[in-house]
């Protein structure tokens, strides 16, 4: 149901049945690594290139989530999932595995909650009774594409990110018990000027602050509406920019109100620079960490709005500047525990 | 501003680093000059060596001086301190130039090449421990010869 | 600076806002470590020199491709063995610039394309970054050789 201008209220509340997390083995050594679901210890999953590994996390991700949820693979209409890698040949390739109707995405990082935002939108308007959502990255993969070698020698700014090893996936059904998802609103491209692929975080910001103001005035909404608001990968550049950028255009929040996935999956001793980033960053977070806090009852409502920089290497060898994108969903605790 | 003037000064001093200074020939010798003279009990008289040795050993620039010669044949080998090593390529060529002057009757190899004074430092030895014959001495310092024309 | 121009108000005022956020390259301390580890490199190789000098029949004219070849075979092992891109990452210029650097952009280049088979991963993509080395290295020699030989033969100087 659109609410607003550009944001869906919905008021079916379709839910969040079963999750499914996988990470690879830096993500073991995390500070979130409790709470995935499977935690692979070799990089290349036994797989011979890093594009099938990533393939074969995703797999895993949606097999451990449909386990999980009790429900069968047939039962579920539509795949609605996308990744950073080539025309998201991993995203399809696990379509093709699952042999679920399939919607590719493509938001860069902002896909998990793109494909959660339209899942819900989906089974709230009856268009589905089961909608499986979900993404993947690997490190490996997304640096040799967008990036270098993996064992090449160069020096990395402290601007620049960790891509996330991992998938997540989330089930959205009709009824079932957990998390409710009631709100989403659908991001716009903004560019306000920078070019630095090893800035990301920086360039995403604007994005991220457009997103979270246009959500808060298509529903009318006060800043503490929520419990925390969740950034996908803006990092601490990007989270401190975001942060400014809100205060300065008038925007009351607390800095303790605002948390990013990408500075909550590693530990300080990781060497990640700014951060975690990828598809992954946040769909793990979220779906794993944030999700189970909600369940237990620690927090209540959050809004998630996961950030991507839409560029491809093309676009930066040409001097392009970075699109970015944002894509907020809520969600809140349900009743029925 | 002051960016150019690091850059002149940077460039300044690359250039006087360049600047060929001929070597300079002094009266004495250079102090703590270790100058080792073949006897002349060897099968191949050594005097043309020993004076090519007293010659260089006037140089300020040169370090060490390690010489071997045949009938016709004479191969020194130089050491020059370490900060007119700037000015190699130069000194090389003024100093052959030099020595060839002096020692105008015969075939001379001048090197300032690390390895030919090593070899030539063994060779050196050898004539003086072991009795050599001639043509040993001239298989040695042929090969020398041969190292020192070698190129990459 | 003309890019900057046409950029709008907005993007300005941002750009001005993230710059206070964004965390800077430390520089001096960059330079440091690269002067340190770039220096042992260095020593590494002079060693290595002097060791074919004294053993081998190598002049210092000619010990330097033997030099060249085993610091290629070390930084072949260390890229292999995926210990390179942390010591880059540590060292920067440090270890970008000497021949290591070089080998480690060849070879870390093969490794990663070796998915793609022989031919068309390996093959057409190993000189993916040193490529540009090469073509503007031989273009500047060309143009300095060029430059030389009207100073010297033409002008005589």
């Amino acid at each position: 149901m659109l609410a607003g201008k550009n944001s869906w209220v919905f008021p079916n509340r379709p839910v969040i049945i079963a999750t499914g997390i996988v990470g690879g083995p830096f993500e073991a050594r995390g500070k979130l690594a409790s709470y995935f679901d499977k935690l692979n210890d070799d990089i290349w999953l036994e797989e011979n290139s890093f594009e099938k590994a990533q393939r074969k996390l995703f797999e895993q991700a949606c097999e451990i989530t449909l386990n999980k949820s009790g429900i069968n693979k047939e039962q579920v209409n539509y795949f609605i999932a996308g990744d950073l890698i080539n025309q998201i040949t991993p995203t399809t390739f696990t379509a093709r595995t699952l042999e679920i109707p399939y919607f590719g995405l493509f938001s860069a990082c902002a896909t998990s909650m793109e494909g959660l935002a339209l899942a819900a939108y989906f089974v709230n308007s009856g268009g589905a009774e089961y909608v499986l959502t979900g993404t993947a990255s690997h490190n490996a993969a997304t640096e040799r594409q967008f990036r270098y070698p993996t064992e090449y020698g160069g020096q990395k700014p402290p601007t620049a990110q960790w891509t996330v090893t991992g998938a997540g996936c989330a089930l959205v059904a009709k009824q079932g018990k957990g998390p409710v998802i009631t709100r989403a609103t659908i991001g716009k491209v903004v560019d306000l000027g920078l070019s630095d692929p090893f800035n990301m975080g920086g360039a995403m910001a604007p994005a991220a602050v457009d997103t979270i103001i246009r959500h808060f005035t298509d529903f009318n909404l006060s800043p503490n509406e929520y419990d925390l608001i969740i950034t996908g990968d803006l990092g601490k550049i990007g989270l401190a920019a975001t942060y400014d950028l809100l205060r300065e255009k008038g925007f009351q929040i607390g800095e303790e109100q605002i948390v990013d996935c990408g500075l909550s999956i590693y530990g300080d001793d990781q060497k990640v620079q700014a951060g975690a980033s990828g598809t992954a960053s946040s769909a793990v977070a979220t779906y794993g960490y944030f999700l189970e806090k909600l369940k237990s009852g620690e927090l209540n409502s959050l809004l998630v709005v996961a950030t991507g920089s839409l560029h491809s290497p093309l676009s930066v060898q040409q001097n392009e500047t970075i699109p970015c994108i944002a894509h907020a969903v809520a969600i809140e605790r349900s009743s029925i525990t | 501003m002051s960016k150019k003037l690091v850059m002149l000064s940077i460039i300044a001093f690359v250039l006087f680093g360049c600047t060929n200074n001929d070597p300079t020939y002094e009266d004495a010798q250079n102090a703590d000059f270790e100058l080792l003279k073949i006897k002349s009990d060897v099968p191949v008289d050594q005097q043309p060596a020993n004076q090519a040795k007293e010659f260089l050993s006037h140089y300020e620039e040169v370090k060490q001086v390690r010489a071997v010669n045949t009938e016709d044949d004479l191969v020194i080998a130089v050491d020059i301190n370490h900060h007119d090593r700037f000015q190699l390529d130069h000194l090389q060529k003024e100093l052959t130039k030099d020595v060839k002057k002096n020692f105008s009757g015969m075939t001379i190899t001048f090197s300032t090449d690390r390895k030919i004074l090593i070899e030539l430092k063994r060779l050196e030895e050898d004539l003086q421990k072991q009795n050599m014959n001639v043509d040993e001495i001239n298989e040695r310092l042929e090969k020398i010869k041969k190292l020192s024309k070698e190129d990459t | 600076m003309s890019e900057e121009r046409k950029l709008p108000p907005e993007a300005k005022q941002y750009q001005k806002l993230h710059a206070k956020r964004e965390i800077k390259r430390p520089v001096v301390k960059n330079c440091i470590k690269a002067f340190l580890v770039g220096g042992t490199i260095c020593t590494l190789g002079q060693a290595i020199t002097t060791f074919y000098i004294y053993f081998f029949d190598f002049t210092e004219k000619t010990a330097g491709n033997p030099t060249v070849a085993t610091l290629i075979i070390i930084t072949m092992f260390l890229t292999g063995f995926g210990l390179y891109d942390p010591l880059g990452q540590f060292a920067g210029a440090g270890t970008a610039i000497p021949v290591t650097g070089f080998a480690n952009a060849v070879i870390s280049s093969a490794i990663e394309h070796r998915t793609e088979g022989f031919i068309q991963g390996v093959g057409s993509n190993m000189l993916k970054l040193a490529g540009p080395v090469i073509v503007y290295g031989v273009f500047t020699a060309f143009l300095i050789a060029i430059v030389k030989t009207v100073v010297t033969n033409i002008l005589g100087l």
